[in-house]
């Protein structure tokens, strides 16, 4: 092929192109409600990452009641309030789902929704990994199916969903 | 490289030399032999799974789509053996050098190389086609989904030979050219397996790179324009690359620059029109139950819209049902422009969710500018029942008579009760309940419905009827024989006596079912006539199949009556039905009754006392078990009854066909064991065998010949 036929190559695409956005479908109407998605729902994204290896402390907190965990030598440790006995496995389970849930889905990038029910929040738990670096969770109310909670990262202003495993181990850890 | 158009002369000559070379190769005998084999298990084990575990369930469904999205697998192992020696073993023979100083240019080389092939993998194809054929000498079926199965498995074929081609220029070892035939294939297919992995932006893109995405419509009995377009312009690049990687060898390198350059243009171009073609997609549904398009009964609904409609499904985004919903929201939406449609994520509108009151995945809300309802899940009668209940000014009422032992609307018996259709009758927009005469038929009653009965009607209900009757009233009754003696009396003054037999019909009985069944159908001048005729004649001139009776009557028609249906022409009627339906009696010439005879009937007389209804209408059918929800999903049980009280409502301009929902005791296959031995053997052992006993027969003679 020369230079030539490559030309009109691109030519007929350029053509085609200017085809494909000249009968383009009108805009789809304006949004009439805070939160509401395009057309065709987007592919899910990943929530929030938490690397389990660096993780160093988790304050779970609700209202007035909070419990602090910080990672010992061996296992996790309750240093808030320090008269509370909590089963280890509980609090591994609660620190798992909390890492395991950096896999659940990314629903929206804006909080300021009030459907999602952050002006009242359930639950907040702060993760710090060893460099002092903090993961905020305000958890909302619960998704039109019951089948999930909403979450905001604090540090970004994302919204993530957040399983109902994590609210069941904090409604333990809590008391 | 040669510049000129192809010559139909030369590449016609060239193509019988490589069908020779093809057909006449041990090769093709010996792939063709591995394919069937491959094949032919597919076919044994997916007819296994069948008939194990999809009893019940539509053939095509269940096993040729299964067999179609297997057979695909095999096609792509077996086409790379195939094209590999294309240019690759002539290459490496040395011989392209003398195709070469043949007075061709090279795309009357690559057509004719292009043809042959595909001739040669279609002829695979073909062969497993006579496993198809000896099913349907146990039981036939439908040919459109087969043959857009075997459509799209050609489109592939083409497609696969025209890549497998292009990568055969590239080098002259065969094993190569095959593996990176395969390496490619499946790397177009795996594009969009995993969701997560190629990332959001890239995931729509690879989807509708994917060559199997394009496949599936096909496999479903369905063929869009878009698919065709698709494998059109791989076709078309495929040669383009093969006909710059044949051109080449006469080159200057200051040619590789512009080749490739021009070679990505041509693939935005193909892109650009595969995405036109996807805009302005066309769809031809060849299921035999139309099940991808919109029914003509709903189609009717949405022309005669007259408010805005918005149709909003709530979805879980990845959700491998988001497709279909999609689709059914786009049908819906294509008829009329007063209707607007979106599928959102449910989790990413709460607002929006809780608003209409959605709480679970799937939902399909149907909304007007002041009402709206929630339907569970994106079915067509489903969502367009919504539509008529919101947009319908007033609902109207259908009463199901109690009091003497009737079938009740409200009873989920499977055997008596009447959930299924009133249900469906709620989809249609009417109000469904159980009333009394007691003091007359309600005001607020459009049609009375009379399901059966075991007790006897007195006088007083009777003149409470009459009087109902005398005022426009509307009414459907269904009598199994014996039922009701004084309610039949009353029909027949009206014109429409319920005879005191049973009607059988061995050559229409349901096969398997009992003795009594029968399959009664429109007779010959109500099937001609056409739905927009102001006749009652339009509750079964369109029925798309018969309507199945367990135990019928027949009924004895006066002037003015019109027949709806009729048993068929061996049927005969007898007053013996206790007899009859313990499956002793013969035809008697003295007492029974020769068939044809009418089991379903209506008519309409004016009346003078009703301004707002110009005439009383009654319709009677037969039989009542064809309502309960044992029977009223076969055949076309439903829509005669919708149809009916659609007609008695006076709202005859909704009746026309509607979806089928189930079709039980059709496109079912049984095999017996013996058939199944000989399916097995047949696909796995008989066809593949004659391929390799070919194979070895060439190679024998060729030996000898050498």
């Amino acid at each position: 092929m020369t230079w030539k036929g490559s030309f009109v190559c691109w030519l007929v695409a350029a053509l085609l192109a200017a085809v494909y956005v000249g009968t383009a479908d009108e805009p789809p109407a304006a949004r009439d409600l805070p939160g509401v998605a395009p057309r065709t729902p987007v592919p899910r994204e990943r929530g929030y990452e938490i690397d389990p290896a660096a993780l160093r402390s988790v304050e779970v907190r609700r209202g007035e009641r909070a419990v602090l965990l910080e990672r010992g030598d061996r296992a996790w440790k309750v240093v808030e309030p320090a008269d509370r006995t909590i089963p280890g496995g509980l609090v591994q389970a609660f620190v798992d789902q909390l890492v395991d849930g950096g896999e659940s889905e990314r629903v929206a990038d804006d909080a300021a929704n009030p459907a999602y029910g952050f002006e009242s929040p359930q639950l907040q738990v702060t993760a710090t990994d060893s460099r002092g670096k903090r993961l905020t969770l305000v958890v909302g109310t619960r998704t039109p199916t019951g089948t999930a909670a909403y979450g905001r990262i604090e540090e970004d202003g994302i919204v993530v969903l957040v399983g109902l495993n994590l609210l069941y181990y904090a409604d333990l850890l809590l008391g | 490289m040669r510049r000129r158009l192809p010559s139909p002369r030369r590449v016609s000559a060239l193509l019988r030399k490589e069908l020779h070379a093809t057909f006449a190769q041990p090769l093709l005998y010996v792939v063709g032999g591995v394919f069937l084999l491959l094949a032919g298990y597919y076919f044994y084990s997916d007819l296994g799974f069948f008939i194990t575990f999809g009893f019940g369930q539509n053939i095509f469904e269940n096993f040729f789509q299964l067999l179609f999205v297997d057979l695909r697998l095999v096609l792509l192992l077996t086409v790379p053996l195939l094209t590999m020696r294309l240019f690759a073993e002539e290459r490496k023979l040395g011989t392209i050098e003398l195709l070469f100083t043949y007075p061709l240019s090279d795309l009357e080389i690559l057509l004719a190389k292009l043809i042959a092939c595909t001739a040669a993998a279609c002829a695979l194809l073909a062969a497993t086609a006579a496993s198809l054929a000896y099913l349907y000498r146990i039981e036939p079926f439908a040919f459109g989904p087969v043959f857009t199965g075997y459509l799209g498995l050609a489109l592939l074929a083409v497609s696969f030979v025209a890549c497998g081609t292009f990568l055969s220029t590239l080098t002259d070892n065969q094993v190569v050219a095959a593996m990176s035939t395969v390496g490619t294939l499946l790397l177009l297919w795996i594009l969009s397996w995993n969701e997560a992995a190629p990332g959001i932006a890239t995931l729509g893109f690879l989807s509708r790179l994917s060559i199997f995405n394009h496949f599936e419509s096909f496999s479903r009995g369905v063929i869009e324009t878009k698919d065709l377009v698709y494998f059109g312009c791989l076709v078309a690049f495929a040669a383009a690359a093969t006909l710059a990687s044949l051109g080449s060898r006469a080159w200057p390198r200051s040619r590789l620059a512009p080749t490739v350059v021009g070679l990505l243009g041509l693939l935005v171009a193909l892109g650009i029109v595969d995405a036109l073609a996807e805009r302005h997609n066309v769809r031809f549904d060849l299921t035999p139950q139309q099940r991808y398009t919109l029914s003509p009964h709903a189609r009717r609904i949405l022309e005669k819209l007259s408010q805005p409609v918005e149709l909003i499904a709530f979805v879980r985004s990845g959700d491998p049902r988001n497709a279909s919903t999609a689709d059914l929201l786009e049908r819906v939406g294509e008829v009329s422009s007063l209707i607007k449609h979106r599928v959102v994520d449910v989790n990413r509108n709460p607002a929006l969710a809780r608003r209409y009151g959605v709480d679970a995945f799937g939902a399909i809300v149907v909304a007007t500018a002041d009402k709206h309802r929630v339907v569970g899940n994106a079915r067509e009668h489903l969502v367009v029942g919504a539509i008529l209940q919101l947009t319908r000014d007033t609902r109207k009422v259908v009463g199901f008579v109690g009091g003497h032992g009737e079938m009740d609307p409200r009873d989920a018996d499977r055997q008596r009760g009447l959930t299924t259709l009133a249900s469906g009758l709620r989809d249609d927009g009417f109000d469904v309940r159980a009333v009394t005469l007691d003091g007359g038929v309600p005001d607020d009653v459009s049609v009375l419905v009379v399901a059966g009965g075991t007790s006897p009607w007195s006088d007083g209900e009777l003149a409470l009827l009459d009087e109902w009757m005398e005022r426009g009233g509307r009414l459907l009754a269904l009598l199994d024989p014996r039922q009701a003696p004084e309610l039949a009396g009353w029909l027949a003054r009206r014109g429409i006596a319920p005879a005191p037999n049973v009607v059988l019909d061995p050559e229409n009985r349901l096969y398997g079912g009992e003795g009594v069944s029968i399959e009664a159908g429109p007779p010959a001048e109500i099937a001609a006539l056409d739905a927009e005729q102001p006749s009652s004649g339009v509750i079964t001139s369109e029925l798309s199949q018969g309507v199945l009776l367990s135990t019928a009557r027949a009924l004895e028609l006066s002037s003015g009556a019109v027949p709806l249906l009729q048993s068929g022409a061996e049927s005969w009627a007898t007053t013996a039905i206790g007899r009859a339906e313990s499956g002793d009696v013969e035809y008697d010439e003295v007492s029974d009754t020769r068939g044809p005879l009418v089991v379903a009937a209506a008519r309409e007389w004016p009346v003078a006392a009703a301004p707002d209804r110009a005439a009383a209408r009654v319709v009677v059918i037969g039989d009542v078990d064809l309502a309960t929800n044992r029977f009223i999903e076969f055949l076309s049980n439903r829509p005669v009854l919708h149809n009916a009280i659609t007609w008695l409502a006076g709202e005859e301009a909704l009746i026309a066909l509607r979806p089928e929902r189930k079709k039980m005791g059709r496109e079912q296959l049984f095999l017996s064991a013996g058939q199944a031995r000989t399916a097995l053997l047949l696909a796995t052992v008989a066809l593949p065998g004659m391929s390799l006993l070919a194979a070895l027969a060439l190679y024998l003679w060729r030996r000898a010949v050498a």
